[in-house]
């Protein structure tokens, strides 16, 4: 097993464009039970992470699940690409996306008009697990652009000594396939701040990817570039200067309605009582998409474990949920607590309207 | 075929080690930690592996992890250069000062014209409070590499310990000019202005700092205290910590003396006043740099 995921690893590295052979290491990823790193390889492909299997008592790492649990669990499917209508909540951040992003895309003679170019750099920046990946999925897909993603499993191949070339590649690729949407996921590691990088290697691969922001030798026309990281602090700052990452955009954790809508959704095939989604919400606050998967998987097992020594058959309650909502801290909030210090003490709030904004109408 | 199955398991146990190696320099220390542990599965002593995770565990802060992993791989390659520098910098880390100085010694008379062993050996002088010590060996570090960054931080620090400020200002501005974004240099900066009394200019400097690594606890608490002493309303208290306890002690007796003499001459409600004001001087100077401390925590920097 060990030898055909390196196998296939390194296969991936040789074609990283080969949606099949990512659809295979993810698969294998997933049989080894590592499902967190196959999680990411499945959000590049735009599907859904399909079920664990039964004996991996591993939480799913990924952000948003918007299909039933019976419909993931078959990975032979083919998906439609995510559109912004299959996104639960988030409905601050679509308009934000809509009108800053998307629009620009759909309306090139306005933009011509106003000799504004399209395309360009935006930054998503959030807690881990509220999906970020699955926007820039959406994004592509409204803009009915191309998408190319770049994973974090990428970005280590990258770190092997082929990191110009390989980025190189993936804006020729994107500039081939244009109009596209180039998604680096996990951008604080591929662009780390100069000044806290440790060695020459990782500045030469930020000017690489400055000098390919900055289509020195190429035309970034019709070319949308979307980064997302939890740390966006740790992005080089030169990242983020004019006709870079230049807009940023907050992904917030989901709020009350959205987190309802999501434990509707993931519980949709699952035997339960009638459940209260509402108070379910309200007792999970912060809590991500990612965070309530684990809160799903820890009733299930509550659940399960309780028929097993009872002998009795019976649904999922809200009291079996609820008590995994206590059991189960959001993993949101270690990154909020970094942010309120960014933001209170820092006086990074000018820099991070949305997220200062944001922090001011939540408890943690 | 054992042949190419060796060199195919060299190949991978090369490739997971460096991307260890570029997960360590960006902070990445899940992924790390994750490649660590599948280098260890193909060979569980090998020194490379060992020295990556004696690293790891000195960047999460796991001193005791580190001392083990440290000890473990001195046994399997007790001469290679990077395992025994890597330990002599985690029994540092550890307060054994000692046994580091004696690892230090033995490396240096191995390699004696390495700067970063000397530098670093002018660092646990530092730490060990051998402060003409630590100067001299920070010189010989910058001597044998003017750009040495860590022989910089010696002398900076030593010149900072015996008071010369300005010295350590002077040697700052000159590294900052080839290299501005440094945060080490920013880090030696802020400390500088805090020597120098001019604490708004540090709490800017920190601010810059926290604001790069917002996870830093110590910056938080360091711009809580900064913003706290450059505050108007201490201004008695750091008057107070400027003049030292024979300034102030002189002050309460002139204060007394003062006090004193309006109550002989008959002014007794200014005798009172100046008592009661003098009174409450004194408890701010006390405690008005903690109460801000407690305000700014709950407010902000602003």
């Amino acid at each position: 097993m060990k030898d055909d995921l390196d196998r296939l690893e390194k296969e991936l590295l040789e074609h990283p464009f080969d949606t099949e052979r990512r659809r295979t290491y993810a698969k294998a990823l997933m049989g080894a039970g590592r499902v967190a790193e196959a999680g990411k390889q499945f959000e590049l492909l735009g599907e859904p992470l399909p079920a664990p299997p039964s004996d991996a008592a591993v939480p799913a790492a990924s952000g948003l699940h918007l299909v039933p649990a019976d419909a993931a669990a078959s990975a032979e499917v083919e998906h439609e690409t995510i559109g912004f209508d299959d996104i639960v909540g988030m409905e601050e951040v679509k308009k934000t996306v809509r009108l800053r992003i998307i629009e620009p895309f759909k309306n090139p003679g306005l933009f011509a008009r106003f000799r504004k170019k399209r395309g360009g750099g935006v930054m998503l920046y959030g807690p881990p697990g509220c999906g970020k990946t699955m926007l820039a999925r959406a994004v592509a897909h409204e803009c009915n652009a191309t998408f190319i993603g770049v994973g974090i499993s990428e970005v280590l191949n990258m770190w092997i000594g082929e990191s110009e070339r390989l980025l190189s590649a993936f804006f020729e690729r994107a500039r081939a396939e244009r109009p596209a949407v180039l998604f680096f996921d996990e951008l604080d590691a591929l662009a780390f701040s100069r000044s806290k990088a440790r060695s020459e290697h990782s500045r030469t691969r930020v000017n690489e990817f400055l000098a390919q922001l900055d289509g020195m030798d190429a035309d970034n026309d019709q070319l949308l570039v979307l980064g997302a990281t939890n740390m966006p602090w740790d992005v080089d700052p030169a990242m983020k200067r004019p006709g870079r990452f230049d807009r940023q955009v907050f992904v917030p954790p989901p709020d009350a309605s959205a987190r309802a809508e999501m434990f509707r959704v993931k519980l949709f095939d699952i035997p339960t009582e009638a459940l209260d989604f509402r108070r379910l919400a309200e007792a999970s606050p912060n809590a991500s998409g990612a965070d309530i998967d684990g809160m799903i998987e820890l009733a299930k097992e509550h659940v399960l474990d309780e028929i097993l020594s009872g002998g009795t058959e019976r649904p999922m309650r809200d009291a079996d949920l609820l008590a995994a909502v206590r059991d189960t801290e959001p993993s949101t909030v270690e990154w909020l607590r970094t942010a309120e210090n960014l933001v209170k003490y820092g006086s990074g709030g000018g820099q991070y309207k949305e997220l200062a904004a944001f922090l001011r109408t939540v408890k943690f | 075929m054992a042949e190419v199955d060796e060199m195919n398991r060299c190949d991978e146990l090369d490739i997971l080690q460096r991307k260890v190696s570029a997960c360590l320099d960006v902070d990445r220390h899940a992924e790390a930690r994750e490649l660590l542990r599948r280098a260890f599965e193909i060979d569980p002593d090998d020194p490379g592996t060992l020295a990556l995770a004696i690293r790891f565990e000195r960047r999460v802060e796991n001193t005791e992890r580190a001392l083990e992993v440290g000890r473990r791989a001195l046994a399997v390659a007790p001469h290679d250069y990077e395992t025994r520098f890597l330990f002599a910098l985690t029994l540092k880390d550890a307060g054994r000062y000692p046994e580091a100085e004696r690892l230090l010694l033995q490396l240096i008379r191995d390699f004696p014209d390495d700067p970063d062993l000397i530098a670093y050996y002018g660092l646990l002088m530092f730490y060990a409070l051998h402060v003409e010590k630590a100067e001299a060996l920070g010189r010989e570090a910058l001597r044998l590499d003017a750009e040495n960054t860590i022989g910089q931080l010696v002398a900076n620090l030593s010149a900072l310990s015996r008071g010369d400020a300005n010295a350590a200002s002077a040697a700052l501005a000159r590294a900052l000019d080839d290299d501005p974004d440094s945060e080490v240099l920013l880090n030696q900066i802020g400390l500088v202005l805090v020597e120098q009394g001019r604490y708004a200019e540090a709490l800017d400097v920190f601010q810059r700092l926290l604001r790069t690594s917002p996870n830093d606890e110590d910056y938080v608490d360091l711009v809580i205290r900064l913003r706290a002493m450059s505050h108007p309303l201490t201004w008695i208290s750091r008057t107070a910590q400027r003049v030292g306890m024979v300034g102030m002690f002189a002050v309460y007796v002139a204060c007394i003396v003062s006090i004193h003499q309006l109550n002989e001459h008959g002014y007794t409600r200014a005798a009172m006043w100046t008592a009661i004001a003098w009174i409450l001087i004194v408890v701010w100077s006390w405690t008005g740099i903690q109460v801000m401390q407690r305000w700014v925590r709950a407010r902000g920097v602003r």
